[in-house]
């Protein structure tokens, strides 16, 4: 599969990765070889396999509904960058 | 009602599952507490934590499945949404997209007196994101993780509805089943229950549906229907001006009563949905979901049977009562203690929830409790308080905290003049009131009415009608 500049701003702005001019040829014959990589996988006949969604077997590792008290909220607020108020501050991001 | 164009609706409906602890952290999920302090280092996100699936949500979705009749899933798996916003820390919200825990399953509406199926193609649990507030800060957004991990429900149905009213009776069916189910407070104003509405329109006969808008998170029964009636006249007025529609989210804006773009779809969000590596696959057992199924309590369609069967009252009164559990509960509770179940439709029906609306409340508000309804119908039963006295009397309930009792005591009420009493007030009204007795009995009939008033007014109401009626009848004409 071809890579098409199109694509790769795509993908850019789907990852919120900013990617350098300079570097993006390099990284088009990167990614195409990737997909030329995966491509070979799709040659295998799947039919009648059930898509696997999990290595592990379904397991009941269910919890409880119970609720914790231990909410160390002023902790865990000293790895943020900007806090206030208890608040998280981040630059202005409106939808 | 346009006669050229139909409108084609389908609704996602988000419902908060009503657990104490969150889908995937055992953060609480009360509402209203102070900003981030029921945000657990799973819900914010950070590396090396892992979810661990709360069984209570699995049950509860199984609980709306076996109500609608839907296939359960024998296996759920959850995936990664994948999407940027500073209220979802993680990068990606935990929803399902394979295998939903409810597949297809049917909804009954009725409107205008005509019953019609609406079609249900999944039910999936996912977790809900945070709270972005941006008008506190001025280059900043504030950032309240509360809500994020919250457990949601979201219930999606086929595009079968026609018209916004039927909107509003699905979303109000939806909102009964889940209440009656105890899955959810389904309080609307504090986002326990949210809804979205794809709308399109289409000539009449056309099998093609048109380009559909997505209006975004309406959080009311009122602005659903005003929200889906306005997006479809305009969409109307578009197209019948030669343009055409483009598939996009809008927002639904109360205050203005209209709908504006939010997002055009045009850079579609590509979610990249894959199976979350952290969640193992859950097993469904048949026998869980039977067990599951033998625990469902009585819902709303069977209770309006029920109750017009055990009660003798109308069909009528009867779906009027069971729009809410809690509705539902209080009437039964004053009819099984008091001789006529009718009354007590009556009274609850008629004058409580006219005080309740006067009020702006609820009955899970209502400062009238069942004793004080039980209280009130049993005088009035026995004949020792007067319906004009008892109309009285629940009014005084709401505004002081005085048991029935006592208010009867003291609005002196507890003084129902006796039939021999009120034959003395009669003969001393027809003494008093000679010229109008005199032009009664030349036939103005008209003149039993002012009898009757002169009588209340004597009594202050303290008197059954119908007997000052039968009294008055027999006196008059002696």
């Amino acid at each position: 599969m071809k890579i098409s500049e199109e694509i790769l701003n795509n993908i850019s702005s789907l990852s919120k990765i900013r990617i350098d001019e300079k570097i993006k040829s390099d990284l088009v014959k990167d990614l195409e070889s990737i997909l030329e990589m995966v491509g070979e996988m799709n040659k295998i006949d799947t039919s009648g396999i059930e898509p696997m969604s999990h290595p592990l077997e379904e397991a009941d590792n269910l919890r409880k509904d119970k609720a914790t008290k231990e909410i160390k909220r002023d902790e865990y607020q000293k790895s943020a960058p900007q806090t206030d108020d208890g608040f998280y501050l981040t630059p202005k991001v409106i939808e | 009602m346009n006669n050229t164009w139909e409108s084609v609706i389908g609704l996602e409906v988000h419902v908060q599952l009503s657990t104490e602890s969150k889908i995937f952290s055992n953060a609480p999920t009360k509402f209203g507490q102070t900003q981030n302090s029921q945000a657990s280092l799973v819900d914010l996100g950070l590396p090396g934590v892992l979810p661990v699936l709360n069984e209570k949500t699995i049950e509860m979705a199984i609980k709306f499945g076996c109500a609608i009749n839907a296939n359960i899933s024998s296996k759920a798996i959850f995936a990664r949404k994948n999407y940027f916003y500073p209220d979802l820390p993680k990068g990606y919200q935990i929803s399902q997209l394979d295998d939903p825990i409810v597949g297809e399953g049917k909804i009954s509406i009725e409107v205008d007196n005509e019953e019609k199926f609406i079609g249900i193609t999944r039910a999936h649990l996912e977790e809900d994101a945070g709270k972005s507030l941006h008008d506190k800060y001025e280059n900043l957004s504030a950032i309240d993780l509360n809500r994020a991990g919250t457990p949601l429900l979201e219930i999606v149905s086929e595009p079968d509805l026609r018209s916004a009213k039927e909107a509003v009776a699905y979303l109000k069916k939806i909102h009964s089943i889940i209440t009656f189910l105890e899955i959810s407070d389904g309080n609307m104003s504090q986002g326990s229950m949210r809804c979205d509405a794809n709308v399109s329109i289409r000539k009449y006969g056309d099998k093609e549906f048109g380009n559909r808008t997505e209006l975004k998170n309406i959080n009311s029964f009122r602005f659903v229907e005003k929200a889906i009636n306005y997006e479809i006249n305009r969409q109307i007025e578009i197209i019948e001006n030669g343009g055409s529609i483009d598939q996009e989210t809008r927002l639904y804006d109360a205050n203005k009563d209209e709908t504006r773009s939010m997002r055009s779809k045009e850079h579609a969000n590509d979610y990249r949905y894959f199976p979350d590596p952290d969640l193992i696959p859950v097993k469904i057992s048949k026998e869980k979901i039977q067990e599951i199924q033998k625990t469902l309590p009585e819902l709303p369609e069977q209770k309006i049977s029920r109750f017009i069967k055990d009660y003798k009252i109308s069909e009528y009164e009867s779906k009027n009562l069971n729009v809410s559990k809690e509705l539902s509960g209080f009437f039964e509770k004053v009819a099984k203690k008091i001789s006529s179940p009718e009354l007590a439709a009556k009274w609850i029906l008629g004058d409580l929830m006219a005080i309740l609306n006067k009020n702006n409340s609820e009955i899970k508000d209502s400062k009238i409790s069942s004793k004080d309804m039980i209280d009130l119908l049993s005088r009035l039963e026995e004949g020792s308080l007067s319906g004009p006295g008892a109309k009285k009397i629940i009014e005084l309930c709401w505004s002081s905290n005085e048991s029935i009792d006592v208010l009867i005591k003291k609005e002196g009420f507890d003084e129902v003049k006796g039939e021999d009493e009120l034959l003395e007030i009669i003969t001393k009204i027809i003494r008093d009131n000679s010229k109008q007795f005199e032009q009664y009995l030349n036939g103005k009939d008209k003149l039993f009415g002012f009898f009757v008033g002169q009588v209340m007014k004597e009594t202050k109401g303290n008197a059954d009608p119908k007997l000052v009626n039968e009294l008055l009848n027999k006196k008059l004409k002696q």
